[in-house]
């Protein structure tokens, strides 16, 4: 089904930041916001979360786990071997390779899960409401359908009062974000 | 107005976010000059060079190098940890001052972590190549195999750098490339070739740069920073270990997992330090990589060439105080004086001496002085490695074995391949890659203060 | 008198003809082969090429980890005694006309791959010497003479011996001279054989001619006892040795010989407290030198002056009248004192060929009464039966064209000839002129007649080094070649069908089968052959006494010109002796023990020389006019003399040699009635070229590190670990972080006794024919690459013009701490449950991180691939080559690293053996290659956890010590300190 977006264009964080918050009093739904680099109130108005430090504390337990165990099990259990009057389980010597791999593992394990959250992998093409978003604009996108249609026009006159450099009208079917 | 007293803005010259994204972006919009073309040329035909001399090691022997029955290793180690020390810097880097809240990273971080990335991909060639049976190289990972299954030796220092070096070329490589995802995003955005379009389109993954992305993009950058950090300090502690856990006279040492990590962040910083004085130069980046900048990296190479002193000395007292006749021939009578005087003392000099000359502003601001510095520390670094690595073997324990190392062709050549092959990188990397964050720039586009027009 | 696998039961159960089934249609008695050998060559062909094929096979599939295709040739029938991968051990012996020795061949798959001592030859026992062991490469030798041929073009035998025999009774007719002339022939059969060959002709003359003479000792000895024999010295039995550049343990007469005799009168591992004492005069640092308890300085021109002043200090104690009153620079008393004192308990010995110097020696040793114990006549040494004077009465026979045929066999005159040139001419001249040489050599291809002579492990033969002590040598391999032996062609050429081998069968019936209690020959025989060797008594006649006259004339004729500034003296190398095997590659990378420099000879001049002359070693020094030879400075050396080796500088001698070093035969002056070893030179002439040297050893100082430790009798009896201190020390300083490893079971272990260990380098080439050990070339050695697993390092000390020299042999110490293990990222070294430091090649990466980790850098690496490649043609390229490589041992691929395993292969062999029997090891019953080939029993391996064994006795020895045990590595290999006799009284 075709949705129709209201996107208004800023060139100030200030300006942009205030929409928001106006948008918001007025309980509209702000669909998505684009910005050049992260600007962290937006993060608070819109309450975005990131639970990836959490992921990547178990994959570190993991991955800890994980190496001690394969390291004792080879050289311990599966083929025992005498190195310099060693005794098999020699752990101080373990250490390294645990800290390195359980390192490792919490990177590769991260890196996954946030290319499957955040949509981000080769070939992918989110939907673009404007060009750019990535230069040097702010952008807020609105979603028209909410509260209802009649009201959307509102919210545009809100962004143009607001200081929006320009306010445009988008329809897009199979929106991706 | 406070900023200013300490210190100028981060980017000077009042710029606009758009026209930030404009200056950086632009090496990548227009033709390079004539001088790319002819430093690619020379670059990539060092890199042949090297090509011909792996090739010569690998078909002919390990005989073609310098190395013999006393002394296992020469240059191609020297060269391997020299590599791996540069390769810290992009990560320390980017790392550290990420940590720290340094703002002022933000200009310099991409190229310091591009030039990571290049450097461990030059070190991680001596390894490899320095294997009797290079074809064989497989027997290292610890994979259910048929024969036994027989599993690696996890006591070998060698086998944890492995992993090491391993670990630390994806993960800086990784860092690297998502620090890259909105710049990439950009230039996608802003480009009008259709070629250019796609095929940045492809790498961005599909950026937006919508919040959603961002929060994300964020945390990730720091517990990828945060465990970086580990990796940054365990990588070349463990590459120490290949020695410290040695028994020669002057590996057999505790001193080195410090010495080595502190030695490779002064090498790395130094080969920022170079790169960024020819960008800026190059470029007219001095906006964005200002001379405060310089003059930071100055300042901290001031104060890790006094840490390095301070080492050398402690390694000499420790041999002296230790009372071990065979620590004290390889400090007193083969580095201090004796065959290798030469490159010890040269060590001191370019590592511990020069450096202090940043002590005058005049220096620090004065990008001849910074170069010529930045490469002379380089020097040392590599003088150190060739002290630890041939000294130590050339006269150990036994007098009967005691010989003299020098290098033929083919070592030299493989070490003038990997310069190239790190020029030839850098060389790409100004020609199609942001050279700076951008996003991180426009972040920081107005901090400090600006100047009044 | 067992051997370990290979007693004497043992061998003959594979000797020919052993056999009940009669040993006349047996097709594989040796004998019959050797003489369908003759008759007939297509049987011989097809019977060798089975061998040879399937010695190809295995020597192809083990000369690479890669294991390509090779074709193997089956046996179609298979021999009895021959199974495939077991060894066979033969009985026989050495001997090239120098040197000779007992020993035992053993083959695999008909192949000899290996020499090893006979321990039932009262002669050298159990031990060899390098070249002995390296004599095995020489039979796989490419340079070996393949055909007979008639000026250098190929003929049939049957051809050849019609010339030869038409010519010769051409010759005979017309009353011409025939010239036989041969090196040393110590066969009994052979010397009969050639006796009645002569007897053939009207005119027949039979010389015999050393390239090192030791003529002058007959010439003495006949004059002074009317004997002309090389008397037997019994070190065994001394207490106090004076040697005047006599290299007795390296080069003079039999060192294989005198070693084990020595050295037990120097061991002190039984409880000892009594030790031979070595007074050494020498002018170049020999071996022997090295070895001395005191080593004095002397020019050679001094030594008659040092004699006869010696012999008058002599005779004034013993109240004798004393001769003119030559008095030496340093006083003698002291010595001559104590000669006195060990009266007929003490030897005198000069190495000079010089006939009034030996006499003057022998007139000491006679007054000193050493000729009833020490000295023995009667059961003399048939080493060398060469009178220089013979040989130049016919070089110029051979000139004046008096002799019409001239036939040589095993002789190289115009390589070791001091005027090879008028022997040329001479050559010329003659009518008849027959070769018979095993190998290409400067002689071959000069006279008319090529006729090849097999090589020793091919041929029968018998030899009586010493009276009473007969060895019978019988061949191992078919003949590879199309040669005919030496006995073979004299048989033809006298007309008789008989084979050699049954002439010598006869020849032992009629004259030595009687001297037994048996009653069958054929058992006789059997036994003889299996054991290798036959004793019976010989009269013992009593001293003779000594020719007072002789003596007279030899003091008051003029000593040796001594003018000129420097002395030059042309000495035997240890390595190369006379040169004779110089093609042999193994013997060429074989670094002499003193100099440890390998792959040319050099000139050794003393250090204050050098400084005076601003020489470094390798500089290019000029001694006289074409004579050019690198500098080597050596410690030791007297001031004034110059020692340069003999035996290198072929020119046509096969590939290896091939102009490598110089030749110093030239050299030897025929001026004085023997051979002089030696001339006199005006100054040193530096060129101001420098040559690299192939030096394996580059410091001399231990740099007072404990590490070859010595200690002085005196001090050894007050405390038997003096010089040993700090092991006590260091053992109870040992702290670990982890509980040791138990070894239950076997724990093996190596003791290495410095006291009895002479240097001799023996041990070097046994390992390498052993264990396949390639030959890298001079280049490499230069790059500090030898492979050598084991190498006897030599230091000295610190006063460099008077050092005392330190051996030790070092080989990989299988430490149970072993630092290399720790290091290895694919685990290719580990340790095994015996305590072995064991290398898995096919396993190994060649990181090399173990030869860094190695505080005694014994582990080698392959830096270039060794076999089949040409860059590196020594034995593993040619398939002749590669016959000799030992197939328990794997040939190891580029890029992995190898070292010393304890011969983890003899070991395993053995264990196997012991199961089969279902009884335990004995102790001694494995032996390494070292341990096997050592003369002198200094090295010892054994368990260690079986407290009665050897090694654990030497183990718990005072003197024992590990090698850098203050690391901690816990090696398994012990050294015992070095014990110098400081006291003349005590012995």
């Amino acid at each position: 089904m075709t949705r129709t977006f209201k996107i208004g264009i800023f060139d100030d964080e200030g300006k942009f930041i205030s929409t928001i918050r106006s948008l918001q009093e007025q309980k509209f739904l702000i669909f998505e916001v684009f910005t050049p680099y992260p600007v962290h109130e937006v993060f608070h108005l819109l309450k975005r979360r990131s639970r990836l430090p959490t992921a990547a504390y178990f994959f570190g337990l993991f991955g800890i786990v994980a190496t001690l165990a394969f390291l004792y099990y080879t050289s311990v259990i599966d083929w025992p071997v005498i190195y310099g009057g060693k005794p098999f389980n020699s752990f101080p010597s373990f250490i390294v390779v645990t800290i390195v791999v359980t390192i490792f593992t919490v990177t590769i394990a991260s890196l996954g899960l946030f290319s499957a959250r955040s949509k981000l992998f080769p070939g992918r093409d989110n939907t673009i409401f404007d060009l750019r978003a990535t230069d040097d604009k702010f952008v807020i996108v609105v979603d028209t359908n909410f509260p209802d249609i009649s009201t959307a026009g509102k919210a545009g006159t809100i962004m143009e009062e607001l200081g929006a450099i320009e306010v445009i009208d988008k329809e897009f079917d199979n929106v991706e974000v | 107005m406070y900023n200013k007293k300490i210190r100028g803005p981060l980017i000077e010259g009042n710029k606009s976010i758009g026209q930030i994204t404009k200056e950086i972006a632009s090496p990548m919009d227009v033709q390079p000059g004539l001088w790319w073309y002819i430093a690619f040329v020379i670059s990539s035909a060092a890199a042949l060079f090297g090509g011909y001399a792996i090739y010569v090691t690998v078909s002919k022997g390990i005989g073609t190098w310098g190395v013999n029955n006393s002394v296992g290793w020469g240059w191609e180690i020297v060269n391997f940890v020299w590599w791996i020390g540069i390769g810290h810097a992009g990560t320390a880097f980017s790392i550290f001052l990420l940590i720290l809240r340094q703002k002022w990273r933000t200009s310099i971080n991409r190229a310091a972590e591009a030039m990571t990335v290049f450097a461990v991909m030059c070190a991680a060639i001596f390894p490899a190549l320095h294997m009797g049976r290079v074809w064989d190289a497989f027997y290292i990972f610890p994979y259910p195999n048929t024969r036994g299954p027989l599993w690696v030796n996890f006591n070998s220092p060698l086998f944890w750098d492995f992993t090491a070096i391993t670990a630390y070329l994806l993960i800086s490589a990784s860092f690297w490339y998502l620090g890259m995802l909105p710049d990439l995003g950009t230039i996608r955005d802003r480009t009008t070739s259709k070629i250019k379009k796609a095929v940045y389109g492809l790498f961005s993954m599909g950026w937006t740069g919508s919040s959603r992305q961002w929060i994300r993009f964020e945390s990730l950058s720091f517990i990828l920073g945060g465990i970086a950090a580990v990796l940054v300090v365990s990588v070349h502690s463990i590459v120490s270990t290949d020695f410290a856990v040695g028994i020669e006279p002057g590996w057999h040492t505790t001193i080195f997992p410090p010495f080595f990590v502190v030695g490779a962040i002064f090498s790395g910083f130094a080969m920022v330090m170079t790169l960024m004085v020819l960008i800026r130069k190059i470029y007219k980046l001095t906006d964005y990589v200002t001379d405060n900048h310089m003059d930071a990296i100055a300042r901290i190479l001031i104060f890790i060439s006094l840490i390095m002193g301070t080492a050398y000395l402690t390694e000499v007292f420790i041999a002296w105080y230790s009372g071990n006749e065979y620590e004290m021939f390889t400090f007193f009578k083969n580095r201090i004086t004796g065959d290798y005087a030469l490159h010890f003392w040269g060590m001191i000099v370019c590592n511990a001496l020069v450096p202090q000359l940043f002590w005058f502003r005049k220096i620090r601001r004065n990008w001849v002085g910074l170069l010529s510095i930045s490469l002379i520390i380089n020097v040392g670094m590599w003088l150190e490695r060739y002290n630890i690595v041939v000294t130590s073997l050339s006269k150990d324990f036994l007098p009967s074995n005691w010989v003299s190392y020098s290098p033929t062709v083919i070592d030299i050549g493989v070490f003038v391949g990997t310069i190239g092959l790190f020029a030839t990188g850098v060389l790409l990397f100004m020609r199609y890659i942001p050279m700076m964050a951008i996003s991180e720039l426009k972040s920081v586009a107005n901090i400090g203060d600006k100047k009044e027009d | 008198m067992k051997k370990d696998g290979k007693n004497p039961k043992e061998i003959k159960s594979i000797t020919p003809g052993q056999e009940e089934n009669g040993s006349e249609n047996n097709n594989y008695q040796i004998p019959n082969l050797t003489e369908v050998g003759i008759v007939k060559r297509g049987t011989s062909r097809r019977d060798f090429l089975k061998v040879f094929g399937f010695s190809f096979a295995s020597a192809a599939v083990m000369a690479s980890c890669k294991r390509p295709v090779h074709k193997a040739l089956p046996y179609i029938i298979q021999p009895p005694e021959i199974t495939p991968g077991k060894s066979l051990y033969y009985a026989s012996g050495f001997y090239d006309g120098h040197e000779y020795c007992g020993i035992l061949v053993k083959t695999r798959d008909g192949r000899p791959i290996k020499i090893e001592g006979n321990n039932l030859s009262t002669f050298n026992g159990e031990g060899t010497t390098a070249r002995v062991q390296a004599s095995v490469l020489s039979l796989y030798d490419d340079a070996r003479l393949k055909n007979p041929t008639i000026v250098n073009k190929q003929e049939s035998w049957d051809t050849i011996d019609g010339h030869i025999l038409t010519e010769l009774g051409k010759i005979n007719t017309e009353g011409g001279e025939i010239v036989l002339l041969t090196s040393s022939i110590i066969s009994p059969s052979t010397i009969k054989l050639i006796n009645e060959f002569g007897k053939g002709f009207k005119n027949f003359r039979w010389v015999q001619y050393d390239a090192i003479s030791y003529s002058a000792i007959l010439e003495a000895n006949s004059a002074c006892f009317g004997r002309s024999v090389i008397p037997d010295y019994h070190f065994g039995n001394v207490s106090l040795v004076v040697s005047l550049n006599a290299d007795f343990l390296g080069t003079w007469l039999a060192p294989v010989h005198f070693i084990p005799g020595y050295t037990s009168r120097r061991r002190l591992d039984n409880g000892e407290k009594k030790m031979l004492r070595h007074i050494h005069y020498e002018s170049g640092m020999t071996l022997t030198g090295a070895n001395a308890d005191k080593r004095i300085k002397i020019k050679p021109s001094e030594e008659k002056i040092l004699l006869t002043d010696l012999y008058n200090k002599i005779a004034e104690r013993m109240g004798i009248k004393r001769y003119n009153d030559i008095t030496y620079k340093e006083d003698l008393s002291e010595l001559a004192d104590n000669l006195v004192k060990l009266k007929g308990r003490s030897i005198v010995v000069s190495g000079t060929n010089n006939v009034d110097i030996q006499i003057i020696v022998n007139g000491i040793n006679s007054l000193l009464g050493n000729y009833s114990e020490c000295i023995d006549l009667n059961n003399n040494l048939n080493i060398a039966s060469g009178i220089d004077s013979k040989m130049n009465d016919l070089a110029g026979d051979l000139n004046s064209g008096k002799v019409r045929a001239l036939l040589m066999y095993n002789v190289n005159p115009l390589y070791d000839y001091p005027d090879p040139d008028k022997f040329l001419a001479g050559i010329r001249k003659a009518d008849l002129t027959v070769n018979m040489a095993v190998a290409l050599n400067e002689t071959v291809g000069i006279a008319k007649y090529e006729c090849p002579v097999h090589h020793y492990l091919e041929s029968w033969d018998d030899a009586e080094i010493i009276p009473g002590q007969l060895s019978l040598h019988q061949p191992c391999i078919n003949p590879i070649f199309n040669t005919r032996s030496f006995q073979d062609s004299l048989l033809r050429w006298s007309r008789s069908k008989m084979p050699y081998y049954d002439y010598i069968m006869n020849n032992w019936e009629k004259d030595y089968f009687p001297l037994t209690k048996m009653t069958d020959f054929r058992s006789f025989w059997n036994e003889s052959l299996g054991n290798g060797v036959f004793r019976y008594n010989v009269p013992q006649l009593k001293p003779p006494s000594f020719e007072e006259k002789s003596l007279l004339k030899a003091i008051n004729t003029s000593a040796i010109s001594g003018k000129g500034t420097f002395e030059v003296i042309i000495s035997e190398s240890v390595a190369l002796g006379t040169g004779m095997h110089a093609n042999n590659p193994w013997l060429m990378e074989l670094p002499d023990p003193v100099s440890r420099q390998c792959w040319e000879n050099v000139a050794a001049i003393s250090p204050n020389d050098a400084e005076k002359q601003g020489i470094r070693t390798g500089d290019l020094i000029k001694l006289k006019d074409n004579l050019v030879i690198p500098a080597f400075i050596q410690p030791g050396q007297a001031d004034g003399t110059v020692s340069v080796a003999l035996g290198y500088g072929h020119t046509n001698a096969g590939p290896v040699c091939k102009d490598i070093g110089v030749n110093l035969y030239k050299f030897v002056s025929l001026s004085a009635g023997n051979r002089e070893y030696g001339f006199v030179t005006e100054k040193i002439e530096n060129t101001f070229k420098q040559s690299q040297l192939a030096l394996t050893q580059v410091h001399y100082s231990q740099e007072g590190r404990p590490i070859a430790r010595d200690t002085v009798l005196s001090e050894y009896k007050k405390n038997p670990s003096s010089g040993n201190e700090v092991h006590a020390e260091f053992e109870s300083s040992h702290k670990t972080l982890y509980p040791e490893v138990k070894y239950d079971g076997f724990h093996w272990g190596l003791a290495i006794d410095l006291n009895v260990c002479v240097g001799c380098n023996s041990c070097v080439i046994a390992c390498q024919a052993e264990n396949n050990i390639p030959v890298v070339g001079k280049e490499e050695v230069i790059r500090r690459r030898i492979m050598h697993w084991i190498k006897i390092d030599r230091y000295y000390s610190d006063d460099l013009n008077d050092p005392k020299v330190y051996f030790q042999p070092l080989a990989c110490q299988h430490c149970d701490n072993a630092p290399c293990e720790n290091v290895c990222p694919v685990s290719a070294t580990n340790h095994s449950s015996e305590g072995l430091n064991q290398m898995t090649y096919n396993r190994c990466l060649g990181t090399k991180y173990c030869i860094n980790n190695c505080p005694y850098k014994v582990r080698r690496f392959n830096w270039y691939r060794y076999t089949n490649n040409k860059a590196f043609d020594f034995n593993t390229v040619s398939d002749l080559g590669k016959m000799v490589l030992n197939p328990d041992v794997t040939v190891r691929e580029r890029g992995v690293v190898e070292k010393c395993s304890f011969c983890v292969q003899r070991i395993q062999e053995k264990k196997l053996l012991a199961k089969l029997e279902n009884r335990t090891l004995k102790d001694f019953e494995i032996k390494p290659a070292c341990m096997q080939a050592c003369p002198s029993g200094a090295i010892v391996f054994g368990n260690l956890n079986d407290k009665n064994s050897k090694v654990s006795g030497l183990f718990g020895d005072p003197r024992c010590y590990h090698l850098l045990e203050e690391l901690h590595t816990l090696p398994n290999t012990g050294y015992l300190t070095k014990v110098r006799n400081d006291e003349n009284s005590n012995t």
